[in-house]
């Protein structure tokens, strides 16, 4: 699409959203939200360039990058539980760039990363990015509930990353799973999966949206070529920042435990940081 | 022979049009909720034909495949029985060999490429043309040469015609013998029990003729299917979007605490030690006994197996196996749900019988 025009064509605090089920990576058309024309936004759009933007999916644990199957438990929580990793799995969407304080662009698509998948570890978002000054990036964790569909999407279907209806329905956002060692210093299991927080103790149960948006901190880049960027998850702040994680208590299941999600959703602010390339 | 490949006019001139290798584009009928998931993976060079599936049905049922011409694939895959061996823990092969593992049902084998690309119990093939190469020359199964069949099909009337009109040469190797085996069992598509009928009513709103309602039972076994912390099935199973009822993945579920080796005996890996394909839950009805070696009987014997029956140390376990500890109203609810993903009309389709 051709963007420039896009802008110019949208009203004054006007949000686009145009369903689409075509394409399975495309959920609506790219979201442009804008106040009034002023000067300063007439500046910018005088470059009329657009640019890809590569994301890279890195992940690190204990300032490093993160290692997986492990035999031994390289990490340590905040309550000092040492634990290892056996699978990561995440979904994120709607990548948006701040222009400045009038102008978002929002990538309408989604991507689903698998550790085990390493072509899943980088993201080419469809959206071209028009040259400028950008004052920082964001993204959704798991889906909102405008795109938090169940079914909706057939390549996540096929995974089977569906999230179970009685429990709210949707999609999976996260499983980070793998062994810890328990007040036994026994290896056991977990199973951290997020997705919409479900709360069994009223009949029926009560279901809350539980995605969140980041806004990447120090992530302000300048646009003039085709671009890349690392957004890094950073795996012990799952589990700390401000609550912080018993793996004593929440192991598995976490998925029917509408405070375990809700702690997820709380620490995930933490959990991404930004790298330029 | 004529080659088609430069020469088409000369072809013209000395071949009847009747004659000439036009086969026909065959289209897979999908259950219109399949496209929940991802197209089926068709291979390039064995695109789907008419006189390609017609003749993959004939060999499939075809007993000259076996060293004492007594055996078929239809022999351990009965599709009267899902294409499962009609109650067989363990296949008898040629002058009466046992096989060394459950003979697998084959249905919607056409996503296997989709999800796991692996076939068979320990993931020894990863297409469905070369897992046909195995059971001919499995010294537990047919026990026969490829050279061997292939001289045995040139030798008959029918069959150098019917790979004329499939392939376009009336040469036959076992090349050719799988792609058509290949191509009948992308064509072996469930869909239809009583589970996709209300998930059609509910989720697609279409009609269809009947009751397709869940009893109280099936509806509070479908919960605890899906539910983490109860049964907690689907992880690993699927769910209704998922459409297969299977995620095709390899787990060790905690049979034995010294396991078979499944994937590992492939990947050499030590981590794959146990693990074994996740099978679908579909016409379970039809597919007894169950487990790679066909260990257990029955649906309960399997339910109770997972509520209280697990290894918790058998190596590579998958973390989800613990007990469970399901009321007896439970397990019943949960076979209840299981019984509506039987297909009935799958395994009495005339299209699929010799």
């Amino acid at each position: 699409m051709n963007f420039k025009n896009s802008i110019l064509s949208v009203l004054a605090l006007s949000i686009l959203t145009f369903s689409s089920c075509e394409d399975d990576n495309e959920m609506i058309e790219p979201v442009v939200m804008q106040e009034p024309m002023s000067a300063k936004n007439t500046t910018i759009l005088n470059d009329t360039s657009n640019y890809t933007a590569t994301i890279n999916l890195t992940q690190l644990a204990n300032n490093s990058a993160l290692r997986m199957n492990t035999t031994d438990y390289p990490y340590t929580n905040a309550l000092n539980q040492s634990f290892n990793v056996t699978k990561l799995q995440y979904l994120i969407s709607e990548v948006t760039f701040f222009l400045n304080d009038s102008t978002i662009i929002v990538d309408s698509g989604y991507h689903y990363v698998d550790l085990t998948n390493s072509t899943s570890l980088t993201y080419m978002i469809k959206t071209k990015i028009p040259a400028g000054t950008y004052s920082s990036v964001g993204f959704t964790f798991g889906f909102d509930e405008e795109d938090n569909i169940s079914g909706a999407y057939t390549d996540l279907n096929t995974l089977g990353w569906n999230w179970p209806a009685i429990f709210g329905g949707g999609y999976h956002f996260l499983r980070l799973e793998g062994e810890y060692l328990d007040s036994n210093n026994t290896s056991a299991e977990f199973k951290t999966h997020m997705g919409t927080a479900s709360d069994g103790s009223t009949m029926p149960r009560t279901n809350e949206i539980n995605h969140f948006d980041v806004i990447l901190p120090n992530s302000n880049l300048t646009v003039s070529s085709d671009f890349s960027f690392d957004i890094e998850m950073n795996i012990e702040e799952w589990y700390t920042n401000p609550i912080d994680w018993d793996f004593n208590v929440w192991n598995a299941p976490v998925m029917p435990i509408s405070a375990a999600q809700k702690a997820l959703n709380s620490n995930g602010s933490s959990v991404f940081t930004f790298k330029k390339q | 022979m004529a080659s088609c490949r430069e020469d088409d006019d000369t072809v013209d001139q000395v071949m009847p049009p009747d004659k000439k290798y036009t086969p026909t584009p065959y289209a897979l009928e999908l259950p219109p909720h399949f496209n929940y998931i991802n197209s089926p993976i068709i291979p390039a060079d064995n695109p789907l034909t008419v006189e390609g599936v017609a003749l993959g049905k004939k060999l499939f049922f075809e007993r000259m495949l076996s060293r004492d011409n007594n055996i078929s694939c239809a022999s351990c895959h009965a599709p009267s029985e899902a294409f499962n061996d009609q109650g067989m823990v363990r296949s008898l092969g040629v002058g009466g060999t046992l096989s060394i593992r459950n003979a697998m049902p084959l249905f919607n084998l056409a996503w296997g490429s989709v999800t796991s690309r692996r076939f068979n119990w320990h993931g020894s093939t990863t297409t469905l043309e070369q897992q046909a190469f195995g059971p001919v020359r499995d010294p537990l199964e047919m026990q026969e040469s490829w050279v061997n069949v292939a001289s045995k099909l040139q030798g008959t009337m029918d069959y150098p015609r019917l790979f004329e009109k499939a392939f376009g040469t009336n040469i036959i190797d076992s090349n050719l013998v799988v792609k058509a085996i290949a191509q009948f069992e992308r064509t072996l598509i469930s869909g239809d029990s009583k589970f996709d009928r209300y998930f059609l009513e509910t989720q697609e709103g279409i009609n269809i003729p009947g009751d397709n309602s869940l009893t109280p039972a099936e509806s509070r076994g479908f919960d605890i299917f899906m539910a983490e912390g109860s049964g907690d099935c689907f992880h690993c199973h699927g769910t209704p979007f998922q459409i297969l009822w299977t995620t095709n993945e390899f787990v060790n579920n905690g049979l034995d605490a010294n396991p078979d080796s499944g994937l590992a005996w492939i990947t050499k890996n030590a981590l794959d030690v146990g693990r074994f394909k996740t099978p679908s839950l579909r016409n379970l009805a039809f597919t007894a006994p169950y487990m790679h070696d066909g260990r257990f009987a029955t649906l309960d014997e399997v339910v109770e197996f997972y509520n209280s029956g697990v290894n918790v140390n058998s190596p590579n376990i998958d973390g989800r196996q613990k007990p469970r500890n399901l009321t007896v109203q439970q397990k019943a609810d949960l076979i209840a749900f299981l019984n509506t993903l039987n297909d009935s009309s799958f395994v009495t389709n005339p299209a699929f019988r010799p």
